[in-house]
């Protein structure tokens, strides 16, 4: 083993619990949920139009994007991997290797 | 826009995730799990109740992934790991590990359990400078050694990137560390202020957005690294294109069950596993596999009650509410608990930083190719 892997109790600093007590989420600020605006969405145009906007640029990224796919899909096909699943849309980022 | 996807939840996960030991070996500034300075070590019990439904799920369904997650999976010994793994039949294993620990013993486990590996590196020495160890010093010569080792066996790698100061300048530097490391795969977190964490995760909107159009113009320049957060970009943009927008989420929520060493259930949010004292939330657990199995927990999301349901109404306040959900999906759970306090409130920073600027910034990179051809 290259390291000694007995560890002191945790770091106060970093929030961290101490060993044999219970790690608390505690007093969380609970506000009323209302959605908040920010600079993001202070625009008087609609994420479609800005998307129709930007399709001249657009149309290559996304040609591009789809020929590596239909490339790295065919060399999965070769490996056995069956289909594509991406983690992003398990909404946990996390993790990072659930390939073709 | 009605967005119709990520409508209730699926009979059968695409993955679970295991917590072998709540140690860790590493001590990063921004990690989010607790008690990862002691060693509690998941028993065989746990994973034998776990792989009852999982086995049956694997049967059921094309691929089933098991992930072995942090603490440091690495931490557990290979013996221990593999006596966690053998329950298990017809599945995918996966490991997310800091690389530290990894060397020849470690890579001949991984070819004889056929082992799909994801690292965590943040990039070079300067940028990976919030990954050490308890005594604080770097732990990137280490994570090189691990990744040196996973060569000389010809193990591919996938790779978490946290990036704590998303700005323009670095994105392209990053990529390139990426692509001469030899990942096959990537994924840019920014850093979010979740769990154990709290340190400030507010960002500037033309920063972040300037490192994601960055990024794509790197991607663009190179695209020999799947890259998640680009590529599933360019995946909903070129949906939006057709005005197909609404068919690009899947259309019922993955739980992610999220088994903690001592069998507690988590779902939506594996962040969330660990707590034992959340203010009006308790540990958040929906149940433990040493008492009822896994399946009946999972399925127990078609009802949702306590922090599920006032999440589910969160979700529901996204979907009619933000441009952005049939991108995105909703608020992640752990990320409006631990910034607002609550699983109803909407948009996090984490939705800003990682979802709204991304988009943004992609099509920042977009308009910017059509100016320059003109």
């Amino acid at each position: 083993m290259p390291e000694d892997l007995t560890m002191p109790a945790g770091n106060p600093a970093h929030g961290e619990a101490l060993a044999g007590q219970p790690a608390t989420a505690g007093d969380r600020p609970r506000g009323d949920g209302s959605h908040q605006r920010t600079d993001d969405r202070q625009r008087t145009d609609s994420l479609a139009d800005r998307v129709q906007a930007a399709a001249a640029g657009l149309a290559p990224l996304v040609a591009q994007a789809e020929a590596v796919q239909r490339e790295r899909a065919a060399i999965a096909k070769e490996r056995g991997a069956p289909r594509w699943t991406d983690v992003f849309t398990t909404q946990f980022t996390e993790f990072s290797n659930r390939p073709r | 826009m009605r967005w119709t996807g990520m409508r209730g939840v699926v009979d059968i996960p695409s993955y679970v995730l295991m917590q072998p030991t709540t140690l860790c070996n590493l001590d990063c500034a921004y990690c989010y799990l607790p008690h990862r300075a002691v060693d509690r070590r998941m028993s065989v019990a746990v994973a034998e109740a776990v792989a009852d439904t999982v086995n049956e799920w694997a049967r059921t369904v094309e691929r089933f992934s098991v992930v072995w997650h942090g603490g440091e999976p690495l931490a557990a010994g290979r013996d221990h790991l593999a006596a966690l793994m053998a329950p298990f039949r017809g599945v995918e294993h996966h490991i997310q590990t800091n690389a530290t620990l990894i060397d020849d013993g470690w890579c001949e486990f991984f070819l004889q359990h056929q082992i799909e590996i994801g690292l965590s590196i943040d990039g070079p020495a300067a940028r990976n400078a919030l990954r050490v160890d308890r005594a604080g010093r770097p732990a990137y010569d280490r994570i090189l050694r691990g990744v040196e080792a996973l060569r000389r066996h010809g193990i591919r790698f996938a790779v978490i990137c946290v990036v704590s100061d998303p700005r323009p300048g670095i994105a392209a530097d990053l990529y390139r560390f990426f692509r001469e490391l030899g990942c096959y795969w990537l994924g840019i977190n920014i850093e979010e202020r979740e769990g154990v964490n709290q340190r400030d995760n507010t960002r500037a909107e033309a920063e972040v957005r300037g490192f994601w159009a960055e990024l794509a113009g790197a991607w663009s320049a190179d695209p020999a690294i799947e890259l998640r957060e680009i590529e599933w970009s360019l995946h909903y943009l070129a949906a939006a294109l057709r005005g197909e927008e609404d068919s690009v989420l899947p259309r019922q929520r993955d739980p992610v069950p999220t088994i903690a060493h001592d069998g507690r259930v988590v779902l939506f949010s594996p962040e969330l596993a660990g707590f034992s004292d959340a203010a009006g939330y308790g540990d958040f657990a929906l149940g433990n596999v040493l008492d009822t199995p896994l399946a009946a927990i999972v399925a127990g999301a078609a009802e949702p009650t306590g922090w599920v349901a006032e999440y589910f109404a969160g979700v529901e306040r996204c979907r009619h509410a933000c441009p952005y959900f049939g991108f995105c999906g909703g608020a992640h759970a752990s990320n409006r608990y631990f910034e607002l306090g609550r699983f109803d409130a909407t948009e996090t920073e984490h939705c800003r930083n990682t979802k709204i600027r991304l988009l943004e910034g992609v099509l920042d990179h977009a308009r910017g190719l059509d100016h320059a051809r003109r």
